[in-house]
């Protein structure tokens, strides 16, 4: 929608503004805007500064480590990447069999506690601050901490919600990172009737904050309109997995795509099948990709991620609670997917409710503490795909193995990745509604990352370094000289400063 | 029964360096074992640090944190740590004095007595070994760290 700001006809003479890092993402990334002489936008985009490699890294390794060492791509969902690789890696155990019913079951419980963490951490800790206090509140309030001050028991409810999904998984997989739980071919571990029934015990609470999670999440949205479907807005289709029958999967399924006017572009398209399904274009500025989907070519085939492309995709989900929400969601949009870039806040605590409920309901089914882990088996094949719905979207693991059972090939595509394109017409849209002949304020500003943030990206792969979160502007005059700097200090607090 | 002494971890084994922690976790993990002290000392290892890391200190009479710093010209440097609330918050990532303010302020629970193990490091790209710097860093916060843990556990009572 806003491709006319992604590169200037001509840079002499613009202002250029840079955001560095962007603040409450995982990773490191940066904005960069050209401004004109009359403060107008001639150029926006969101450029990925971290090479990752982590592709080559994996080759020539047994496949039998990878669902492991994958884990270490990302410090917020790793077993996300644990499951992806497994799914791909399980034809080469059983090839085109099925893993164990309690394997599966296993799994999903793993899954769902995966996402449940994710969401919460990202809702809670990182979104709620803007959404509570206002694009513009003080920098030094408008955080974490100034919820847990202003609205503690919300902010703790956050907290022992993520904890309840970590407990998940330390108790499937032994560990809170690192563990193993989901294996080539099955499951390490039978869940304990012990580690069942802890689970168990707090579920009912957990579903109770979920569901009221999403109630100030869809509040929030609703009571700011029409600003809050405006802001950042661009129209895209959806892609996720879903159920043969439609309804939302998140860890197993077909690909569906629906396009902006509601018609489904794809449907029952296997996971194996991606790559004829997703090109990815590559630009000089950026380290990461442009996917789009090639047959419909690089305008019609733009595309997104994540909770709201699941909520928008599916027919239905599969728990009481989260159906409920969803039908009051798909209202909103009056028949057509719902694109606002800010109502990802609201999709992703339906995605949050959905989790509660499926784990409840899997933690109730019998054979969830069964022992038949491993089996199924066929012919063992060279080739896998595995595909999941990860906290941040669609993620796919592709691999080929070589004649001693080494990684040969390996591709993968993380749902960051997906969203390239979208992030960045978001903030192209923001850029051109707010920032048009304006002075330059650290609201303004905030603004572009609230854009960002609305996807929560993972830029990077858990690298952290306490201290390097610095942010600052630099207006550059006509000549290239730069005439003013503001800096933004890892404690919040602005300073001009003067070169 | 909670261990009183807690060892938690963090980073990245992946990145290089980044490893140092959840390395020389793994190492006390393995001397507390040799030593019959699993149910004195608990260790965890994460990939970062945030807010509900709190309740993981509820009970505990101390903890030490373990990360790799760049910048550091000592291969170990050790320090005291309070409580200390976060002028702000601009990452997935928090603190360990934010996880002690969290833990006080939030939690309503007195914080264990807490110390800081950097173990200096230089290369935090992908790579599954550790530099030159790592390696030393490493064997020096075996050191140090043992040289607590046995001053500790002669404070502790059985």
């Amino acid at each position: 929608m806003h491709e006319n700001l992604e590169t200037a006809s001509s840079t002499d003479g613009l202002t250029r503004v840079v955001i560095e890092p962007v603040s409450r993402v995982e990773g490191h990334g940066k904005v960069t805007l050209l401004l004109d002489a009359q403060r107008k936008v001639q150029q926006a985009r969101l450029h990925i500064v971290e090479f990752r490699g982590f592709e080559r890294f994996i080759q020539g390794r047994p496949y039998r480590e990878v669902p492991t060492l994958v884990q270490r791509l990302c410090g917020i969902c790793p077993i996300s990447h644990q499951l992806a690789a497994s799914k791909a890696c399980d034809p080469f155990v059983i090839g085109r069999g099925s893993i164990t019913p309690t394997a599966e079951k296993l799994r999903r419980l793993l899954h769902y506690g995966q996402v449940l963490q994710s969401n919460a951490l990202h809702f809670f800790h990182l979104a709620s601050p803007d959404l509570l206090f206002g694009f513009d509140d003080d920098v030094a309030h408008r955080n974490i901490i100034g919820v847990l001050t202003d609205h503690k028991e919300l902010g703790l409810r956050g907290i022992r919600i993520r904890k309840y999904g970590q407990e998940v998984l330390r108790m499937l997989t032994g560990k809170r990172i690192h563990g193993t739980g989901a294996m080539p071919g099955g499951f390490l571990s039978p869940l304990s009737q012990a580690d069942r029934e802890t689970m168990l015990r707090d579920i009912d609470i957990i579903i109770e904050w979920c569901e009221a999670s999403n109630q100030l999440a869809r509040d929030v949205f609703l009571n700011n309109q029409p600003e809050h479907s405006l802001f950042g807005q661009t129209e895209s289709a959806f892609l996720s997995l879903v159920a043969p029958d439609g309804t939302c999967d998140l860890y197993d399924g077909v690909i569906r795509v629906k396009g902006p006017d509601g018609g489904i572009m794809i449907n029952g398209h296997k996971p194996s099948g991606y790559l004829d399904l997703i090109r990815e274009e590559v630009k000089p500025w950026s380290y990461m990709k442009f996917p789009y989907l090639a047959p419909f070519g690089h305008d019609k085939g733009y595309y997104r991620v994540g909770p709201l492309a699941r909520v928008n995709t599916c027919e239905r989900m599969p728990t009481p609670l989260a159906e409920a929400a969803r039908q009051e969601f798909v209202a909103f949009g009056e028949g057509r997917p719902v694109q606002a870039t800010l109502a990802q806040h609201w999709a992703r605590m339906i995605d949050t409710l959905l989790c509660a409920e499926v784990i409840r309901e899997l933690l109730l089914d019998p054979e969830i503490t069964g022992r038949e882990l491993v089996g199924g088996g066929g012919t063992p094949l060279r080739e896998g795909v595995g595909i999941i719905e990860a906290p941040r979207g669609t993620l796919i693991h592709h691999y080929r193995l070589d004649d001693d059972e080494n990684i040969s090939f390996a591709n993968l595509i993380v749902s960051t990745t997906h969203n390239n394109r979208g992030m960045n017409d978001s903030v192209r849209a923001v850029a051109a509604e707010y920032f048009d002949g304006r002075e330059i304020t650290e609201g303004l500003l905030n603004r572009i990352e609230v854009a960002i943030r609305a996807y929560d990206p993972c830029l990077s792969c858990a690298t952290h370094a306490l201290g390097q979160m610095p942010l600052i502007i630099e207006a550059i005059d006509e000549e290239g000289q730069t005439v003013s700097q503001l800096a933004r200090h890892p404690d919040g607090q602005l300073e001009t400063l003067h070169p | 029964m909670t261990a009183s002494i807690l060892i938690f971890a963090y980073g990245n084994p992946a990145r290089g360096d980044d490893a140092l922690g959840p390395l020389l976790a793994d190492w006390a993990e393995d001397w507390a074992a040799g030593q019959g002290l699993e149910r004195e000392i608990q260790v965890l290892t994460d990939f970062q640090l945030s807010p509900e890391h709190a309740y993981d200190l509820i009970a505990r009479r101390h903890v030490i944190f373990i990360d790799a710093a760049r910048e550091q010209t000592p291969s170990c440097v050790w320090h005291t740590l309070t409580a200390r609330q976060p002028a702000t918050w601009t990452t997935h990532a928090s603190s360990p004095a934010a996880v002690l303010w969290f833990c006080q302020e939030l939690l309503q629970q007195t914080p264990p007595d807490a110390k800081m193990l950097s173990l200096a490091g230089t290369a935090f790209e992908l790579a599954t070994g550790l530099s030159t710097t790592g390696e030393q860093s490493l064997a020096a916060g075996k050191s140090t760290l043992e040289r607590y843990l046995q001053s500790v556990l002669e404070r502790v009572p059985n």
